[in-house]
């Protein structure tokens, strides 16, 4: 344009009018053409947003009042059940719980032998194992006797277990002890074995002098009952000497038990000691015969066996030697004594029965030979203790000729550890003997170990201890149970040499559940407090969903009014919006506003619904604790993430609804503003 | 360059009649600064902009074919009666209103081939707006409302309400800083309005009936207000007004009738 060329004094005259009457304006001027920024800063949003909700004072309030209550009942219903949650679980959670692990074997074939405790403390992430056997005892305390649950175990199973000592102390370091075997001791088995078949010197090694000794000698005073192998025909001869001549076969059956005297007859092979038991004073090796009246079978053809019947046609009993062979199994006298016991209080009629010459043979004796062979647990031990007892009981009142047999059960092993026998007993116990711990303390207990067949190797049948007594240095409390705890090591030095359980204790919980899979692999169950942790977790969130849904109904109501109270806040601000485009606010500033807006609604609403939950939980917290005597249950429970959640969800439901009047507000025409009404 | 409506035919300079008796513009002139004389740069160009408005009982044809030059430190009104399509020939300067055919360019820059953001922020840069009928944001006092463009800049908080309070001083209405707007007399306003036009320095003052609310008083005051910016700070005034009493303080003047401009002249 010409124009721009002409007249360059008085653009300058211009320009310095500018300059010297408003230097401050022009200033601005040049500043906010150069670096014009365009958008609002968030201090103005904000300072706009707060004085609109302030502006309808009673809108925002009811609104707010309205979030608050939805957010309100969902902290208060969910924090209720938080609060139950965290009553069970710390009910059940102890120090170190969620480290724990407990294990036992499920078959007869696995034992948790002491070796197999040492192999788990080595693997990777367990710290520590505390094993414990499980066994029935009888407890005499003063006059009176009592059967109990004995756990012989060490300190830290104790410590595991979170037992509650509420008197006295856990064992002392010496009764804690590890039980070491010396090699000079004999197992007890072994010197049950020697005092039995009187082979003493053999069985220690040390032969003082030999026996004198002739074939056909009775072995032991009693007769013995013994069982062959299923299926298996011995040869039966007339004297207990090989090359004898054989009067027949005796068939093996397990359900057929036989009885007979052992006598000394000629050396015979085999893996057990039987065939070479003793040497004579003649130098002559001896091996154990049984001497009895067998059914016999006559062998018509190799493996075929036909009843041998006489001249009469009947099938009867014949005397005979059969050598003690490894098929042959001689029921120890404790299980025969059971046997015996058994026998005469389960079934009458097989006791008549022996009397006849056949009636040996058909007497019912699966149940009593089964319970010989069973394992049986510790807990169902207790109420077995009763009828030992009474086995015990009924032999002290026979005299004289049963006297032998008295003996043999009872005393049969005995403890041989010399450390201080001390014992820990339950309230349960106390309770039973009516004593308070107080009293208990110090004083002696009685003690005798029921130890069942499978505890001690190669002992099948029940064992009775002798009687020990037991100092009581502490009490534990466990109000259901007649409970006595004695030291592991006592019972180890008996002969046991498998624990029936055991605790493991792992570096970090974290590590557990692998430890678990690796001792799960070895072929033994475990069970941790964490399976039943995780299970009623389940069962709380289920819960707690369940709750706050009924909170959400409230809440979803509060949305939708809310949704309604900013829609209409659009409305009524159409025209202000329309100015705020006109002066040159962009559609994002305008967006951005309605935004903050809503999302203060939302905050305001959360922190007033945290306050209405809060103030309803402690308030109905305070009125129950009046009535309660624990004082420090707890039954709502605010964790505080959860309340920091419940804020976010309100902001993010204060968000949400702000979109749409938000999008809306970008479709105000800045006209609007111009037009009049 | 200069439009004069030749095509139409007729020239209508305004009667005595027709000039309504309402401000004493004899006073005002006698104590303004004389007028200046027309620059030559031209800030505001319409090109042969039409708009048509589409209604329920059909179309009306607020603008035909309109061309206007607007030059720097004018003060420029715009005249005719009511639905001549003056107040749409602003609303089509701001940026508010596309028109159908034709360009508008502020200082070359053709503002509707921008975004709407964008002729927003130019709008911002170059125009100071006053309406008939003052419009708020309710949530601010009357300094933040003034100086609610500097906030648009993203001007510091201290910073704003220094340049507000100077500002507000100037125009004698610093007493009503820390009101509300809307408690203020219509008077009162339109001046506050002014100042938040006048916020951001902008080069160019847009009124659109500025007195059409106003009794006599307070509209002699509002339009001495503009002669003052004007004549003494250069400012280019657009005003709009059906005042024809108003006209010897324009330098421009120009007569708009049936969406055509019908007069044009200058000093």
């Amino acid at each position: 344009m010409i124009e721009q060329k002409l007249l360059p004094a008085k653009i300058i005259i211009h320009q310095r009018l500018l300059t010297v009457e408003h230097a401050v304006a022009d200033e601005l001027a040049v500043d906010v053409f150069e670096t014009r920024k365009g958008y609002l800063s968030w201090r103005t949003i904000c300072t706009i947003a707060v004085r609109n909700l302030t502006l309808s004072r009673s809108r925002t309030l009811i609104t707010v009042g309205a979030i608050s209550i939805g957010i309100g009942a969902i902290i208060f219903l969910v924090s209720f059940s938080y609060g139950l949650q965290s009553l069970v679980t710390n009910r059940l959670v102890r120090p170190n719980s969620l480290r724990i692990a407990d294990m036992q074997s499920q078959s007869t074939a696995l034992a948790l032998q002491r070796s197999i405790v040492d192999d788990i403390k080595n693997l990777s992430g367990v710290e520590d194992v505390a094993p414990a056997i499980a066994l029935a005892g009888i407890a005499g305390v003063s006059t009176s006797k009592m059967d109990t649950v004995v756990i012989a175990t060490f300190n830290n199973y104790l410590e595991y277990s979170h037992v509650d000592i509420i008197a006295g102390r856990l064992f002392s370091t010496e009764a804690d002890a590890d039980y070491q075997e010396t090699t000079s001791e004999i197992t007890a088995l072994q010197q049950a074995i020697a005092q039995k078949v009187g082979k003493k010197a053999e069985v220690a090694g040390v032969s003082a002098e030999a026996p004198r000794i002739e074939r056909g000698q009775n072995k032991d005073l009693q007769p013995r009952i013994f069982r062959i192998k299923d299926m298996v025909y011995v040869p039966v001869r007339k004297e207990p000497v090989l090359g004898a001549e054989i009067l027949g076969y005796v068939r093996g059956s397990v359900l057929e038990m036989l009885e007979g005297n052992m006598v000394w007859g000629s050396e015979f092979g085999g893996m057990g000691l039987a065939g070479r038991s003793v040497q004579g004073a003649d130098g002559v090796w001896y091996g154990t015969w049984i001497k009895s009246r067998f059914p016999l079978y006559k062998e018509e053809a190799p493996t075929v066996y036909l009843p041998l019947k006489d001249e009469s046609g009947s099938w009867r009993k014949v005397e005979g030697y059969i050598p003690q062979l490894d098929e042959v199994h001689v029921l120890t006298i404790e299980e025969k004594l059971i046997e015996e016991d058994l026998r005469s209080q389960t079934d009458d009629a097989s006791v008549l029965g022996e009397s006849t010459a056949s009636g040996s043979l058909e007497a019912p004796r699966e149940a009593s030979a089964s319970s010989n062979f069973v394992m049986i647990k510790a807990d169902a031990e207790a109420t077995q203790v009763a009828a030992l007892e009474q086995i015990v009981r009924k032999d002290n009142a026979q005299p004289a000729d049963n006297a032998s047999r008295r003996t043999t059960a009872v005393g049969m092993v005995s403890v041989k550890r010399k450390a201080p026998k001390e014992a820990i007993v339950s309230t349960g116990m106390l309770q039973t003997l009516k004593k308070d711990p107080s009293d208990m303390l110090g004083k002696t207990l009685d003690m005798q170990f029921i130890l069942s067949g499978g505890l001690i190797p190669g002992m099948d049948g029940r064992v009775l201890s002798s009687k020990e007594t037991y100092t009581i240095v502490g009490v534990v409390k466990d109000a259901n149970t007649a409970l006595v705890y004695v030291p592991a090591s006592d019972i180890l030095s008996v002969g046991v040499d498998k624990y029936s359980t055991a605790k493991v204790l792992v570096r970090e919980s974290a590590v557990l559940a692998d430890a678990r899979s690796q001792i799960e692999s070895l072929g033994f169950t475990t069970q941790s407090i964490v399976d039943t942790i995780v299970q009623v977790n389940k069962l709380f969130s289920i819960m707690r969903y369940l709750l706050a849904s009924f909170g959400i109904i409230a809440f979803i109501v509060a949305i939708i009014g809310m949704f309604n109270t900013l829609t209409v806040t659009l409305l009524e601000r159409t025209r202000e919006v329309a100015v705020m485009k006109t002066l040159g606010t962009t559609n994002h500033d305008v967006s951005r506003l309605f935004m903050v807006e809503s999302s203060l609604l939302g905050l305001v609403g959360g922190v007033g619904g945290i306050v209405v939950g809060l103030l309803l939980g402690l308030s109905v917290d305070n009125a129950l604790s009046l009535l309660r005597e624990d004082k420090t249950v707890r039954l709502f429970v605010f964790p505080p993430i959860f309340l920091v959640v419940m804020i976010g969800i309100s902001i993010l439901v204060g968000v949400i609804t702000g979109l749409y009047p938000a999008r809306r507000s970008r479709s105000i025409n800045a006209l609007d503003a111009l037009r009049y009404e | 360059m200069t439009t004069h409506s030749h095509a139409h035919g007729r020239f209508h300079k305004p009667t005595d009649a027709e000039i309504q008796i309402g401000v004493d513009v004899g006073s005002i002139e006698q104590h303004a600064s004389p007028k200046k004389h027309r620059s030559h740069h031209v800030v505001v160009s319409v090109e042969g902009v039409s708009k048509r408005y589409q209604t329920d009982g059909g179309g009306v044809q607020a603008l035909s074919d309109v061309t206007l030059h607007l030059y720097s430190g004018e003060f420029a009104m715009i005249y005719g009666p009511s639905g001549c399509g003056k107040s749409t020939l602003l609303h089509t300067i701001l940026g508010l209103e596309e028109p159908n055919a034709g360009a508008v360019s502020i200082r070359d820059k053709h503002i509707y081939e921008m975004s709407v953001d964008d002729r927003s922020k130019l709008r911002r840069q170059y125009f100071g707006m006053v309406f008939q009928q003052s419009n708020w944001i309710k949530a601010f006092r009357v300094w933040e409302n003034v100086g609610y463009p500097l906030f648009l800049e993203g001007r510091p908080h201290h910073e704003v309400k220094k340049h507000v309070l100077g500002l507000l001083e100037r125009l004698g209405i610093a007493e009503f800083a820390y009101r509300k707007p809307m408690q203020l007399s219509g008077g009162q306003q339109q001046k506050v309005a002014l100042a938040r036009a006048l916020a951001t320095n902008p080069r160019i003052i847009v009124a659109d009936e500025p007195t059409g609310n106003l009794d006599s008083v307070s509209g002699k005051e509002m339009i001495e207000l503009l002669v003052k910016l004007n004549r003494e700070e250069h400012r280019m005034i657009l005003m709009v007004t059906h005042d024809l009493s108003l006209l010897p303080l324009a330098t421009r003047r120009v007569g708009l009738k049936d969406g055509h401009i019908i007069f044009d002249d200058h000093d």
